[in-house]
């Protein structure tokens, strides 16, 4: 028999849709919503935040409409045919329920597939549309302007006006020794597409994190004498640590001493059998508590104190010489005072391996992302270059507290392993196009979970509590925060006394399922694709692989299994209307 | 009522004797939400249809016939007691290629078209396009559906979606047909038709279960028959057992003169109480007579509806001197299954031999006039009169079942 029955299933779901005008009322809504309406929303001015409100809203729109449209039709697919009794024909030729099941799913998601395609396609020309006419705008502005006065504004934007050697950087000369300038016609194309090409570079592009490892050092500078240069010495966080601990250990087993001698004497413990010391359980746990404070507070650098970070080239970038990379750079003031537009003096340093062969000074403000651009060669003195990335593709990337502001740089992430967000390199994984792609395949793995939540509903239910029992599953999810709140509080009253949460008796029920959604939920929304793609952060094949594997695999997969078994079990000729 | 002993292949009780259904104890239970027995639709049932035979499920309504129907298709799960099709469970995928089903209403999707139907329900047999096609022409024809092809079945009316239901369950030459009322909202014509092909098909060797309240459809078309009164089997047997009374003869002649006629009744009257016999003139029934106002009517008339539907479908046809295209192609298909290839040159001679028409000299024969209310002399009345009258007799053993005078 083969697939052909399950593709008439399929197929059927297509007919249907044409002929109750769902198809072509979808294909409207979606156009409106991408097309129409992102021209009344309004972005900060810059071309990014264009970009990034365009992507992020016209995103948003097309998973919402899409979502509750698939769970609309795929409830629909299937309850509506048991209640009105047209599945019973189905059922009594010979196709397994599983494969009536499947291709109810194919059918929906072939429909997904294609409406995906067309809103998605309709959002990228108009991203694409937008970015080439900042060039256009450009050339528009500098039409007017003389070739001095270009070359000019294009000196002071950074464009080289000289014509120099790829290999080593070195400006080119005619043969009277004088420099070759760049044709102008080019200085001027760069220069009207100098902002599209930062759009390109940061946001319309797919950059991927080079890994941090796991060899932090805790640095400081100093200078031998006055005014003289800064030198700089440190030793591995962990040696860092076991110092810190050294010092703070003791420290806090006397506190907690202390407390448990207070909580044995409000007991009413008799004087005599007061227990005097910590036993070793109780050791251990204040050795652990304090070991994780002290590595959060590696984090935060004095004056003059800095860190030691390294990171490792993957394996499946293989830059030129001539190519850039960017360190991105984030950290917060720890003082009360703070001010938005207070700079705060940073110290950088980066080279291959545990070396270091640049060296240089840059203000930043706190609270915002920096990029600074990083080559991957530089050139020597001896001539040739040198590459950032030594023979194990390890960088070295040094950075100190030039200010008198205590700083907290954050390079762990919240379980307190390497790779948070205060220093994080860049590089070029892949173009927009295909990061767009592997973005719209995350939202096609969702469409997928929720088809399948709405076929497994209808599998047992009528329509309309189908319906209703997933709009109620979408509003859970959207409550997902409260959810981990009272997963994290331990409980579900928001009430305190003596400073700690109320407790209740539905605790006792309500955590476990709170448990359970926050376990299913957070995973498949923790995969949204907006936020790396309006950030211009590669989503890689791996992270596809991995959401389908989650988002298909474990919920698709288990409610596709669940509602074939619950179909097959069913009575069909029994259904909410006959009452039998 | 006897009924026969299954006799079981080997042990694990998957295969039969030749019976093509066998329904052993069957007993289904309606509950409630909460699981509390609501209501007992068929209780203790039990038969088995044999092969090649067409099978009538008689009884009033809400009897338990369709019950029976959906249990045997594998729509419900029977509470207790046992169904075997082709001597598998209900719910074996494989076996339902075998089966076409018509239900009791049009469970059709109402937004395809009569053409969309058939080809969606001969996707599901995973029939090749050009198989398909050819077998959509053929049925649309035969149900009288060709020339609205193109309109979906929610604008047809109930006849109309009868006849493209029944095209449906013979998408695929299935070896058992069930037919749940196939004559609700039929024409005449159209309730003629389908006993015609009823017939046809088992001339062609298939089995018919045919299910319904209308005693002159079990009548016309059935071999044996189960009777139904409150879930349970009250009768069970061949037509002839069920109808035939022993304790009574009838004799039909042509019409005589006053004395001949006084003659006769006098020679009964030595042999029988005078009073328990009776005369008079057989007429025709209302089936005859609309069928034959109503085939002059076709011949000049048109209509926006449904046809009457032609001959029966080419691979569905049985009384053929000659076997046409489709039924050879058909004939060799299960003829592969059964392994038993025929000759290359019989099935050549086969395609190019000329059509015939099915049951034309019937149909001209029902619809010859008869004015005369006096029937000739050379055709004696046949079983017509006799007919109406087991009929007659069967309603009231029906009635007697359903507790009415």
């Amino acid at each position: 028999m083969g697939f052909k029955p399950l593709l008439a299933v399929a197929f059927l779901t297509w007919k249907a849709s044409i002929r109750y005008r769902f198809f072509w009322v979808m294909l409207g809504l979606l156009l409106l919503a991408v097309g129409g309406m992102p021209l009344i929303v309004k972005d900060d001015g810059s071309a990014a935040g264009m970009t990034q409100i365009l992507i992020t809203y016209t995103l948003a729109m097309i998973t919402a409409i899409m979502g509750v449209a698939t769970l609309w039709i795929s409830a629909g697919s299937l309850a509506n045919e048991i209640e009105n009794h047209q599945l019973q024909m189905v059922a009594t030729k010979p196709i397994s329920r599983w494969q009536i099941w499947l291709g109810k799913w194919v059918g929906v998601m072939s429909m997904n597939f294609v409406l995906l395609l067309f809103a998605g396609g309709v959002v990228y020309g108009m991203v694409e549309y937008r970015a080439n006419q900042l060039t256009r705008d450009g050339l528009n502005r500098i039409k007017d302007l003389t070739e001095n006065e270009i070359r000019q504004l294009a000196y002071n934007s950074g464009i080289p006006q000289v014509e120099s050697d790829p290999k080593t950087g070195r400006p080119k000369e005619d043969k009277e020794g004088n420099p070759i300038l760049v044709d102008i016609g080019l200085v001027r194309n760069s220069l009207a597409g100098l902002e599209e090409k930062k759009l390109r570079d940061k946001i319309l592009v797919a950059r991927a994190s080079i890994p941090m490892i796991n060899s932090v050092g805790r640095r400081a500078l100093y200078q031998t004498q006055t005014n003289g240069p800064l030198s700089s010495r440190g030793v591995p966080l962990e040696t860092w640590v076991e110092q810190m601990m050294k010092e703070y250990v003791p420290k806090r087993e006397v506190q907690l001493l202390q407390m448990k001698i207070e909580a044995q004497q409000e007991s009413g413990v008799n004087p005599g059998e007061i227990v005097q010391e910590l036993d070793s359980y109780e050791k251990v746990a204040a050795t652990n508590q304090i070991r994780q404070e002290i590595l959060g507070y590696s984090q935060i650098l004095g004056v003059a104190e800095g860190l030691s970070l390294q990171f490792k080239k993957p394996r499946g970038w293989n830059p030129d010489e001539l190519d850039e990379f960017a360190m991105r750079f984030y950290f917060e003031d720890t003082q009360v005072a703070y001010k938005d537009d207070d700079l705060y003096p940073f110290v950088f340093g980066f080279g291959p391996g545990k070396g270091q062969v640049v060296q240089d000074t840059v203000q930043f403000d706190a609270r915002t992302f920096h990029e600074i651009p990083m080559p991957v060669s530089l050139p020597s003195n001896e001539g040739g270059r040198i590459n950032m990335f030594d023979t194990n593709s390890l960088i070295s990337i040094f950075f100190y507290n030039g200010g008198r502001a205590s700083l907290k740089v954050p390079y762990l992430d919240s379980r307190g392993r390497v790779g948070g967000k205060g220093v994080e390199l860049l590089y070029k994984e892949a173009g927009f196009a295909v990061n767009y792609l592997r973005a719209l395949g995350i939202v096609f793995a969702w469409l997928g979970a929720l088809a399948a939540l709405g076929l497994f509903a209808g599998s047992f239910m009528s329509f309309s509590m189908s319906a209703f029992a997933c709009i109620g599953v979408l509003v859970i999810s959207f409550c997902l925060g409260l959810m981990q709140d009272v997963v994290e509080e331990g409980t579900v009253m928001q009430t305190y006394t003596d400073g700690q949460r109320d407790k209740s008796y539905v605790d006792t029920f309500a955590m476990p399922a709170f448990k359970v959604m926050v376990a299913l939920i957070k995973p498949i929304k923790d995969y949204s694709p907006v936020e790396k793609l309006t950030e211009g952060r590669s989503i890689t094949w791996f992270e596809l692989l991995r959401a389908y594997g989650y988002i298909w695999g474990l919920s698709g997969l288990t409610m596709g299994v669940l509602g074939s078994i619950i179909l097959s079990k069913r009575q069909l000729a029994i259904t909410s209307t006959n009452g039998g | 009522m006897e009924i026969p002993e299954v006799t079981e292949a080997n042990s694990e009780g998957t295969t039969y004797s030749d019976d093509v259904v066998v329904v052993r104890s069957l007993e289904k239970v309606f509950r409630d939400f909460w699981g509390r027995p609501k209501a007992k639709a068929i209780n203790d049932v039990s038969f088995e249809v044999r092969k090649g035979e067409v099978f009538g499920l008689l009884g009033p309504n809400g009897s338990g016939k369709s019950t029976t129907i959906k249990v045997l298709l594998g729509l419900l799960n029977p509470t207790r007691g046992m169904a075997r099709i082709f001597g598998h469970s209900p719910r074996d995928v494989k076996t339902k290629e075998r089966i076409g089903y018509l239900p009791e209403e049009s469970y059709l999707y109402r937004y395809l078209n009569s053409a969309e139907t058939l080809d969606f329900f001969g996707g599901l047999f995973a029939l090749d396009t050009e198989e398909k096609k050819l077998r959509s022409e053929q049925l649309l024809e035969m149900v009288g559906l060709k020339g609205v092809q193109m309109r979906t079945v929610g604008e047809f009316s109930k006849g109309m979606q009868r006849r493209i239901g029944l095209a449906q369950a013979l998408i695929n030459d299935p070896d058992l047909v069930i037919l749940d009322e196939p004559t609700a909202g039929m024409d005449p014509i159209g309730c003629r038709e389908i006993k015609d092909l009823i017939k046809n098909l088992k001339a062609r060797g298939k089995t018919v279960i045919l299910s319904s309240h209308l005693l002159a459809d079990v009548e016309d078309v059935c071999d044996r028959a189960v009777i139904y009164y409150g879930g349970k089997v009250q009768q069970y047997g061949t037509l002839d057992e069920l109808l035939t009374e022993r304790d009574t003869v009838q004799f039909t002649m042509p019409a005589l003169s006053e004395a001949a006629q006084k003659e006769v009744l006098e020679a009964m009257g030595r042999h029988a109480d005078k009073k328990d016999i009776r005369v008079d003139n057989p007429s025709q029934n209302l089936e005859t007579l609309f069928l034959n106002v109503v085939e002059k009517a076709r011949a000049s008339d048109e209509t926006s509806g449904a046809t009457s539907g032609s001959e029966v479908a080419e691979f569905l046809r049985a009384d053929q001197p000659v076997p046409t295209q489709a039924e050879t192609m058909l004939n060799r298909l299960a003829d592969k299954e059964d392994e038993k290839p025929k000759s290359k040159v019989a099935d050549e001679e086969s395609v190019s031999a000329p059509e015939s028409k099915v049951d034309e000299a019937k149909l001209d024969l029902l619809s010859e006039v008869k004015p005369d209310p006096v029937p000739p002399k050379e055709s004696p009345a046949e079983k017509k009169d006799a007919g109406k009258k087991n009929l007659d007799e069967v309603d009231d053993k029906l009635s007697g079942l359903l507790g009415r005078d």
